[in-house]
Protein backbone atom coordinates (compact mmCIF):
# COMPACT_ATOMS: atom_id res chain seq x y z
CA UNK A 1 0.00 0.00 0.00
CA UNK A 2 1.06 3.58 -0.62
CA UNK A 3 1.47 6.10 2.21
CA UNK A 4 -1.80 7.79 1.24
CA UNK A 5 -3.72 4.53 1.55
CA UNK A 6 -2.03 3.69 4.84
CA UNK A 7 -2.93 7.07 6.33
CA UNK A 8 -6.54 6.64 5.24
CA UNK A 9 -6.63 3.47 7.35
CA UNK A 10 -4.81 4.75 10.42
CA UNK A 11 -8.01 5.44 12.37
CA UNK A 12 -9.19 1.88 11.86
CA UNK A 13 -5.69 0.65 12.70
CA UNK A 14 -5.51 2.41 16.06
CA UNK A 15 -9.14 1.52 16.86
CA UNK A 16 -8.51 -2.18 16.12
CA UNK A 17 -11.10 -2.26 13.34
CA UNK A 18 -8.90 -3.90 10.68
CA UNK A 19 -8.76 -7.57 9.80
CA UNK A 20 -5.64 -9.41 10.88
CA UNK A 21 -4.22 -9.32 7.35
CA UNK A 22 -4.90 -5.60 6.96
CA UNK A 23 -3.48 -4.91 10.39
CA UNK A 24 -0.25 -6.73 9.54
CA UNK A 25 0.05 -4.85 6.26
CA UNK A 26 -0.32 -1.44 7.92
CA UNK A 27 2.01 -2.38 10.74
CA UNK A 28 4.68 -3.53 8.34
CA UNK A 29 4.44 -0.23 6.46
CA UNK A 30 4.59 1.87 9.64
CA UNK A 31 7.74 0.05 10.75
CA UNK A 32 9.55 1.09 7.59
CA UNK A 33 8.09 4.54 6.92
CA UNK A 34 9.09 7.25 9.44
CA UNK A 35 6.57 9.90 8.17
CA UNK A 36 3.64 7.47 8.46
CA UNK A 37 4.98 6.25 11.82
CA UNK A 38 5.05 9.85 13.00
CA UNK A 39 1.46 10.33 11.79
CA UNK A 40 0.36 7.25 13.73
CA UNK A 41 2.03 8.49 16.94
CA UNK A 42 0.38 11.91 16.58
CA UNK A 43 -3.03 10.33 16.09
CA UNK A 44 -2.58 8.14 19.16
CA UNK A 45 -1.42 11.15 21.20
CA UNK A 46 -4.46 13.14 20.09
CA UNK A 47 -6.88 10.34 21.02
CA UNK A 48 -5.20 10.00 24.42
CA UNK A 49 -5.47 13.76 24.95
CA UNK A 50 -9.19 13.69 24.15
CA UNK A 51 -9.77 10.75 26.48
CA UNK A 52 -8.14 12.76 29.26
CA UNK A 53 -10.41 15.80 28.86
CA UNK A 54 -11.84 16.99 32.17
CA UNK A 55 -15.02 15.17 33.15
CA UNK A 56 -16.58 18.33 34.49
CA UNK A 57 -17.23 21.78 33.07
CA UNK A 58 -19.20 24.39 34.98
CA UNK A 59 -21.61 26.67 33.08
CA UNK A 60 -20.85 30.38 32.99
CA UNK A 61 -23.93 31.23 35.06
CA UNK A 62 -25.92 29.71 37.89
CA UNK A 63 -28.69 27.63 36.29
CA UNK A 64 -30.41 26.72 39.56
CA UNK A 65 -32.80 29.73 39.85
CA UNK A 66 -34.32 29.03 36.42
CA UNK A 67 -34.34 25.29 37.04
CA UNK A 68 -36.00 25.68 40.44
CA UNK A 69 -38.72 27.82 38.86
CA UNK A 70 -39.40 25.08 36.32
CA UNK A 71 -39.48 22.42 39.02
CA UNK A 72 -42.01 24.41 41.05
CA UNK A 73 -44.29 24.59 38.00
CA UNK A 74 -46.17 21.90 36.08
CA UNK A 75 -42.91 20.40 34.80
CA UNK A 76 -42.02 19.58 38.39
CA UNK A 77 -44.60 16.83 38.63
CA UNK A 78 -43.23 13.40 39.27
CA UNK A 79 -43.94 10.91 36.49
CA UNK A 80 -44.67 7.22 36.80
CA UNK A 81 -41.40 5.39 36.11
CA UNK A 82 -41.81 3.15 33.06
CA UNK A 83 -39.70 0.42 34.65
CA UNK A 84 -42.43 -0.17 37.20
CA UNK A 85 -45.91 0.27 35.81
CA UNK A 86 -45.01 -0.53 32.23
CA UNK A 87 -44.52 -4.20 33.04
CA UNK A 88 -47.90 -4.24 34.69
CA UNK A 89 -50.29 -2.12 32.66
CA UNK A 90 -48.36 -1.36 29.48
CA UNK A 91 -46.72 1.78 28.13
CA UNK A 92 -49.89 3.43 26.80
CA UNK A 93 -51.52 3.08 30.16
CA UNK A 94 -48.50 4.50 31.91
CA UNK A 95 -48.76 7.54 29.69
CA UNK A 96 -52.44 7.84 30.47
CA UNK A 97 -51.88 7.45 34.19
CA UNK A 98 -49.06 9.97 34.09
CA UNK A 99 -51.32 12.38 32.22
CA UNK A 100 -53.92 12.05 34.95
CA UNK A 101 -51.39 12.90 37.63
CA UNK A 102 -49.93 15.76 35.60
CA UNK A 103 -53.37 17.17 34.81
CA UNK A 104 -54.38 16.96 38.42
CA UNK A 105 -51.25 18.65 39.59
CA UNK A 106 -51.43 21.31 36.90
CA UNK A 107 -54.90 22.18 38.18
CA UNK A 108 -53.63 22.39 41.72
CA UNK A 109 -50.60 24.41 40.70
CA UNK A 110 -52.73 26.78 38.63
CA UNK A 111 -54.96 27.37 41.61
CA UNK A 112 -51.95 27.94 43.87
CA UNK A 113 -50.51 30.48 41.45
CA UNK A 114 -53.78 32.33 40.87
CA UNK A 115 -56.29 31.54 43.62
CA UNK A 116 -58.79 33.99 42.17
CA UNK A 117 -59.12 31.95 39.00
CA UNK A 118 -61.20 28.80 39.06
CA UNK A 119 -59.62 25.73 37.47
CA UNK A 120 -61.27 24.50 34.32
CA UNK A 121 -64.27 22.25 34.79
CA UNK A 122 -63.42 18.58 34.81
CA UNK A 123 -65.80 15.88 33.64
CA UNK A 124 -67.02 13.69 36.43
CA UNK A 125 -69.28 11.00 37.68
CA UNK A 126 -68.73 12.05 41.27
CA UNK A 127 -71.35 14.72 41.66
CA UNK A 128 -69.76 18.15 41.12
CA UNK A 129 -70.41 20.86 43.66
CA UNK A 130 -72.17 23.91 42.34
CA UNK A 131 -70.52 27.25 42.92
CA UNK A 132 -71.86 28.61 46.18
CA UNK A 133 -73.19 25.22 47.29
CA UNK A 134 -73.87 24.75 51.01
CA UNK A 135 -71.37 22.73 53.11
CA UNK A 136 -73.75 19.74 53.30
CA UNK A 137 -73.27 19.12 49.58
CA UNK A 138 -69.55 19.13 50.14
CA UNK A 139 -69.92 16.52 52.86
CA UNK A 140 -72.05 14.37 50.56
CA UNK A 141 -69.39 14.62 47.88
CA UNK A 142 -66.70 13.61 50.37
CA UNK A 143 -68.74 10.53 51.40
CA UNK A 144 -69.44 9.59 47.79
CA UNK A 145 -65.77 9.91 46.96
CA UNK A 146 -64.69 7.90 50.00
CA UNK A 147 -67.05 5.08 49.05
CA UNK A 148 -65.91 4.96 45.41
CA UNK A 149 -62.26 5.11 46.42
CA UNK A 150 -62.66 2.37 49.01
CA UNK A 151 -64.31 0.04 46.47
CA UNK A 152 -61.56 0.63 43.94
CA UNK A 153 -58.76 0.26 46.47
CA UNK A 154 -60.33 -3.05 47.57
CA UNK A 155 -60.26 -4.23 43.97
CA UNK A 156 -56.60 -3.24 43.67
CA UNK A 157 -55.76 -4.95 46.95
CA UNK A 158 -57.38 -8.12 45.60
CA UNK A 159 -55.05 -7.96 42.60
CA UNK A 160 -52.06 -7.17 44.77
CA UNK A 161 -50.46 -10.57 44.21
CA UNK A 162 -49.96 -9.74 40.55
CA UNK A 163 -48.00 -6.58 41.35
CA UNK A 164 -44.22 -6.43 41.56
CA UNK A 165 -43.12 -4.72 44.81
CA UNK A 166 -41.58 -1.82 42.93
CA UNK A 167 -44.78 -1.43 40.90
CA UNK A 168 -46.78 -1.28 44.08
CA UNK A 169 -44.36 1.32 45.41
CA UNK A 170 -44.83 3.44 42.29
CA UNK A 171 -48.59 3.20 42.56
CA UNK A 172 -48.47 4.13 46.23
CA UNK A 173 -46.18 7.08 45.53
CA UNK A 174 -48.56 8.44 42.90
CA UNK A 175 -51.60 7.98 45.11
CA UNK A 176 -49.69 9.79 47.81
CA UNK A 177 -49.20 12.73 45.44
CA UNK A 178 -52.93 12.90 44.79
CA UNK A 179 -53.73 12.53 48.48
CA UNK A 180 -51.30 15.34 49.30
CA UNK A 181 -53.14 17.58 46.87
CA UNK A 182 -56.48 16.59 48.43
CA UNK A 183 -55.14 17.28 51.91
CA UNK A 184 -54.00 20.73 50.87
CA UNK A 185 -57.34 21.58 49.33
CA UNK A 186 -59.13 20.38 52.48
CA UNK A 187 -56.80 22.44 54.66
CA UNK A 188 -57.46 25.50 52.51
CA UNK A 189 -61.21 24.86 52.79
CA UNK A 190 -60.94 24.72 56.56
CA UNK A 191 -59.41 28.19 56.44
CA UNK A 192 -61.96 29.46 53.94
CA UNK A 193 -65.09 27.23 54.12
CA UNK A 194 -67.16 29.45 51.86
CA UNK A 195 -64.72 29.42 48.94
CA UNK A 196 -66.71 27.85 46.12
CA UNK A 197 -63.69 27.56 43.86
CA UNK A 198 -61.93 25.44 46.46
CA UNK A 199 -65.01 23.28 46.81
CA UNK A 200 -65.07 22.76 43.08
CA UNK A 201 -61.37 21.90 43.07
CA UNK A 202 -61.95 19.35 45.81
CA UNK A 203 -64.60 17.48 43.84
CA UNK A 204 -62.53 17.67 40.69
CA UNK A 205 -59.56 16.22 42.55
CA UNK A 206 -61.75 13.49 44.01
CA UNK A 207 -62.88 12.59 40.54
CA UNK A 208 -59.33 12.48 39.23
CA UNK A 209 -58.32 10.00 41.89
CA UNK A 210 -61.36 7.85 41.23
CA UNK A 211 -60.68 7.94 37.48
CA UNK A 212 -57.03 6.99 38.01
CA UNK A 213 -57.95 4.07 40.26
CA UNK A 214 -60.63 2.89 37.85
CA UNK A 215 -58.15 2.91 35.04
CA UNK A 216 -55.64 0.89 37.04
CA UNK A 217 -58.27 -1.72 37.99
CA UNK A 218 -59.61 -1.97 34.45
CA UNK A 219 -56.19 -2.27 32.85
CA UNK A 220 -54.99 -4.86 35.30
CA UNK A 221 -57.95 -7.04 34.41
CA UNK A 222 -57.31 -6.92 30.66
CA UNK B 1 -31.47 11.18 48.15
CA UNK B 2 -34.50 9.98 50.10
CA UNK B 3 -35.50 13.57 50.80
CA UNK B 4 -35.14 14.53 47.15
CA UNK B 5 -37.18 11.50 46.12
CA UNK B 6 -39.85 12.59 48.56
CA UNK B 7 -40.07 15.96 46.79
CA UNK B 8 -37.66 18.12 48.80
CA UNK B 9 -36.33 20.70 46.34
CA UNK B 10 -33.48 21.79 48.62
CA UNK B 11 -32.24 18.23 48.83
CA UNK B 12 -32.45 17.97 45.05
CA UNK B 13 -30.39 21.15 44.71
CA UNK B 14 -27.55 19.42 46.56
CA UNK B 15 -27.69 16.50 44.12
CA UNK B 16 -27.91 18.93 41.21
CA UNK B 17 -24.82 20.87 42.28
CA UNK B 18 -22.84 17.68 42.83
CA UNK B 19 -23.63 16.43 39.32
CA UNK B 20 -23.97 19.60 37.25
CA UNK B 21 -20.33 19.65 36.08
CA UNK B 22 -20.53 16.25 34.42
CA UNK B 23 -23.97 16.81 32.95
CA UNK B 24 -23.08 20.23 31.58
CA UNK B 25 -19.76 19.00 30.16
CA UNK B 26 -21.52 16.30 28.16
CA UNK B 27 -24.28 18.68 27.02
CA UNK B 28 -21.76 21.31 25.99
CA UNK B 29 -19.61 18.88 24.04
CA UNK B 30 -22.61 17.27 22.34
CA UNK B 31 -24.29 20.59 21.51
CA UNK B 32 -21.20 22.60 20.66
CA UNK B 33 -22.89 25.68 22.02
CA UNK B 34 -22.76 27.03 25.57
CA UNK B 35 -26.26 28.57 25.60
CA UNK B 36 -27.87 25.46 24.18
CA UNK B 37 -25.90 23.35 26.65
CA UNK B 38 -27.40 25.38 29.52
CA UNK B 39 -30.90 24.62 28.24
CA UNK B 40 -30.08 20.95 27.77
CA UNK B 41 -28.56 20.63 31.24
CA UNK B 42 -31.72 22.12 32.74
CA UNK B 43 -33.83 19.69 30.70
CA UNK B 44 -31.75 16.80 32.03
CA UNK B 45 -32.37 17.82 35.64
CA UNK B 46 -36.09 18.40 35.01
CA UNK B 47 -36.32 14.85 33.66
CA UNK B 48 -34.21 13.56 36.52
CA UNK B 49 -36.54 15.22 39.04
CA UNK B 50 -39.59 13.75 37.31
CA UNK B 51 -38.09 10.25 37.31
CA UNK B 52 -36.15 10.32 40.56
CA UNK B 53 -38.58 7.80 42.04
CA UNK B 54 -37.21 5.16 39.68
CA UNK B 55 -33.63 5.63 40.92
CA UNK B 56 -32.93 2.60 43.11
CA UNK B 57 -29.44 3.47 44.24
CA UNK B 58 -27.91 0.39 42.60
CA UNK B 59 -25.37 2.68 40.95
CA UNK B 60 -24.07 6.19 41.49
CA UNK B 61 -26.48 8.98 40.59
CA UNK B 62 -23.95 10.21 38.04
CA UNK B 63 -24.16 6.84 36.24
CA UNK B 64 -27.96 7.06 36.26
CA UNK B 65 -27.81 10.59 34.86
CA UNK B 66 -25.38 9.76 32.06
CA UNK B 67 -27.71 7.95 29.62
CA UNK B 68 -30.42 10.45 30.47
CA UNK B 69 -28.08 13.26 29.42
CA UNK B 70 -27.11 11.49 26.19
CA UNK B 71 -30.80 10.98 25.35
CA UNK B 72 -31.66 14.61 25.98
CA UNK B 73 -28.76 15.83 23.83
CA UNK B 74 -29.54 13.41 20.99
CA UNK B 75 -33.26 14.20 21.10
CA UNK B 76 -32.51 17.88 20.77
CA UNK B 77 -30.25 17.20 17.80
CA UNK B 78 -32.93 15.08 16.13
CA UNK B 79 -35.62 17.71 16.61
CA UNK B 80 -33.27 20.44 15.39
CA UNK B 81 -32.52 18.37 12.30
CA UNK B 82 -36.25 17.90 11.65
CA UNK B 83 -36.81 21.65 11.96
CA UNK B 84 -33.93 22.29 9.60
CA UNK B 85 -35.15 19.74 7.08
CA UNK B 86 -38.56 21.43 6.99
CA UNK B 87 -36.90 24.72 6.10
CA UNK B 88 -34.19 23.41 3.77
CA UNK B 89 -35.64 21.40 0.93
CA UNK B 90 -32.94 19.02 -0.24
CA UNK B 91 -32.45 15.32 -0.67
CA UNK B 92 -28.81 15.53 0.33
CA UNK B 93 -28.50 14.58 4.02
CA UNK B 94 -24.89 15.72 3.99
CA UNK B 95 -26.21 19.26 3.54
CA UNK B 96 -27.20 19.25 7.20
CA UNK B 97 -23.82 17.96 8.28
CA UNK B 98 -21.64 20.67 6.84
CA UNK B 99 -19.58 22.61 9.33
CA UNK B 100 -21.23 25.55 10.95
CA UNK B 101 -20.02 28.97 9.90
CA UNK B 102 -18.38 29.56 13.26
CA UNK B 103 -14.67 28.85 13.05
CA UNK B 104 -12.24 28.07 15.82
CA UNK B 105 -10.36 31.10 17.01
CA UNK B 106 -6.61 31.23 17.61
CA UNK B 107 -7.09 29.90 21.15
CA UNK B 108 -8.53 26.68 19.70
CA UNK B 109 -4.98 25.44 19.17
CA UNK B 110 -4.86 24.61 22.84
CA UNK B 111 -8.52 24.01 23.47
CA UNK B 112 -10.17 20.86 22.20
CA UNK B 113 -13.52 21.78 23.70
CA UNK B 114 -13.63 25.05 21.81
CA UNK B 115 -12.59 23.32 18.61
CA UNK B 116 -15.45 20.86 19.07
CA UNK B 117 -17.86 23.74 18.47
CA UNK B 118 -16.70 23.95 14.88
CA UNK B 119 -17.51 20.33 14.01
CA UNK B 120 -20.58 19.31 12.00
CA UNK B 121 -23.24 18.17 14.50
CA UNK B 122 -23.30 14.53 13.41
CA UNK B 123 -19.54 14.11 13.52
CA UNK B 124 -19.34 15.94 16.84
CA UNK B 125 -21.92 13.67 18.47
CA UNK B 126 -20.15 10.49 17.33
CA UNK B 127 -16.73 11.86 18.33
CA UNK B 128 -17.89 12.83 21.82
CA UNK B 129 -19.69 9.54 22.40
CA UNK B 130 -16.78 7.43 21.13
CA UNK B 131 -13.56 9.22 21.99
CA UNK B 132 -14.64 11.20 25.06
CA UNK B 133 -17.33 8.98 26.59
CA UNK B 134 -16.02 5.60 25.46
CA UNK B 135 -19.10 4.18 23.70
CA UNK B 136 -18.63 1.54 21.00
CA UNK B 137 -19.76 2.15 17.43
CA UNK B 138 -22.50 -0.46 17.78
CA UNK B 139 -23.90 1.40 20.79
CA UNK B 140 -23.64 4.75 19.03
CA UNK B 141 -25.38 3.35 15.97
CA UNK B 142 -28.24 2.15 18.14
CA UNK B 143 -28.53 5.46 19.99
CA UNK B 144 -28.29 7.72 16.96
CA UNK B 145 -30.05 5.55 14.39
CA UNK B 146 -27.16 5.55 11.91
CA UNK B 147 -25.31 2.53 10.51
CA UNK B 148 -22.14 1.37 12.26
CA UNK B 149 -20.13 2.23 9.16
CA UNK B 150 -21.54 5.75 9.17
CA UNK B 151 -20.58 6.11 12.81
CA UNK B 152 -17.01 5.11 12.02
CA UNK B 153 -16.83 7.45 9.05
CA UNK B 154 -18.14 10.33 11.17
CA UNK B 155 -15.55 9.60 13.85
CA UNK B 156 -12.66 9.60 11.41
CA UNK B 157 -13.93 12.79 9.84
CA UNK B 158 -14.26 14.48 13.22
CA UNK B 159 -10.74 13.51 14.25
CA UNK B 160 -9.34 14.82 10.98
CA UNK B 161 -11.20 18.13 11.23
CA UNK B 162 -10.23 18.60 14.86
CA UNK B 163 -6.58 17.81 14.30
CA UNK B 164 -6.55 20.25 11.40
CA UNK B 165 -8.18 22.94 13.52
CA UNK B 166 -5.82 22.29 16.42
CA UNK B 167 -2.78 21.69 14.23
CA UNK B 168 -1.99 18.39 15.94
Amino acid sequence: MKCEEIRARLDEYVDGDLTEAEFQEVELHLGGCPPCGQEERQLRAFIAEVAALPEEIQPARDLWPDLATRLRGPEGMRLVPPSGLARWIGPMSVAAAAAVVVALSAGWWTWRQAPGVAPSRLPGTVRPIAVGAPPTELLDSEREYARATADLMAAIEAQKETLAPETRAVLDANLETIDDALAQVRAALRQDPGNSQLAHLLTSTHQKKVDALKRVVRLNRT
Amino acid sequence: MARAQAGDLEAFEVLYRANLGRVYALCYRMAGDASLAEELAQDVFVRAWQRLGSFRGDSALSSWLHPLTVNVALSERRSRRRRTSRVMSTDDPAAFERPETKKAGPEAGVDIDRALETLPPGARAVFVLHDVEGYKHEEIAEMTGVATGTSKAQLHRARRLLREALDR
